[in-house]
């Protein structure tokens, strides 16, 4: 079997192309799980693991050493670092506390002083410095 | 640094700009028939030059509080009114109390409009950082 790596720009979508005779096969079903670790993250609530769609977090925020998961509905303790997570596809370093998820904001706009204030789909107002705002445009590929 | 090399030389352009145009605009409404030399453009590069100087103060540190915000902003300005009065004055741009009103003036005025043609600048990446989005969202929609 042949093995292709191809490196590509932060612009781009990684993904895993698998060509096989057998659908079936131990090994492409390990390839599936890399795939559902990356879709899922742990958080914990009340002493109890949760497993987190990607998707479903608004953003990651760092609190006196300890990293907090917000969705819509809850609020989760968890065990990465933000240095971690804002390398996550289409998450981004809104400040150094927080993370934050792009497909969950609702609108961008400037602000006189400078910044940007972006407002989340949950209604919450995040105040974003110039440098961040540039990791975000690099992660949209603009 | 390069994104800030970047900024600063976006400020630089667009300060220089409206200082030329206040002179094309002066100069035709008080004096129509006076010229300018080769001097007088060094000078201008040297003033908008240093007229960008004091927003230095702003790439200090990468996060700032809005009071720290504020205070860069207060500081900022009063560097530039430091640095840009006797700057003028030495380059023949302002003399006399009348003068120096006027240029204190256009000075202010020049610092609104190159702070809303760097907002505006912002509203277009901020539509176009929207649009991306949306475009984003509209694809995983469709999955």
């Amino acid at each position: 079997m042949k093995i292709f790596i191809k490196k590509i720009s932060t612009n781009e979508e990684e993904e895993i192309l698998v060509k096989t005779h057998d659908t079936n096969a131990p090994w492409v079903e390990y390839i599936k799980q890399v795939d559902r670790s990356q879709a899922y993250i742990i958080g914990y609530k009340n002493e109890r693991m949760h497993q987190i769609e990607l998707k479903d977090v608004l953003y990651f925020e760092s609190v006196d050493g300890k990293t907090f998961l917000y969705t819509l509905k809850d609020v989760y303790s968890c065990k990465n670092k933000l240095y971690e997570l804002d390398n996550l596809p289409l998450f981004f370093r809104a400040s150094k506390a927080m993370v934050v998820n792009s497909k969950k904001i609702k609108t961008i706009k400037p602000s006189l002083s400078g910044r940007f204030e972006i407002v989340l789909k949950n209604e919450e107002k995040i105040m974003v410095n110039r440098h961040y705002v540039a990791i975000l445009k690099e992660k949209l590929g603009l | 640094m390069i994104k800030e090399i970047k900024e600063f030389f976006k400020r630089f352009v667009t300060i220089y700009g409206y200082s030329m145009l206040a002179t094309v605009f002066f100069l035709e409404v008080f004096s129509p028939e006076a010229q300018v030399g080769k001097d007088f453009f060094v000078n201008m590069i040297i003033f908008s030059f240093v007229a960008n100087i004091p927003s230095l103060i702003f790439i200090i540190k990468k996060e700032m509080t809005d009071q720290e915000l504020m205070y860069c902003q207060i500081i900022c300005i009063v560097l530039e009114i430091l640095l840009l009065l006797p700057l003028g004055h030495h380059f023949g741009l302002w003399a006399g109390v009348a003068g120096f009103i006027v240029f204190l003036i256009i000075t202010v005025i020049i610092t609104f409009a190159v702070r809303f043609t760097l907002y505006s600048a912002d509203a277009a990446s901020a539509r176009q950082m929207l649009e991306r989005l949306k475009e984003i969202t509209g694809e995983d929609e469709d999955e």
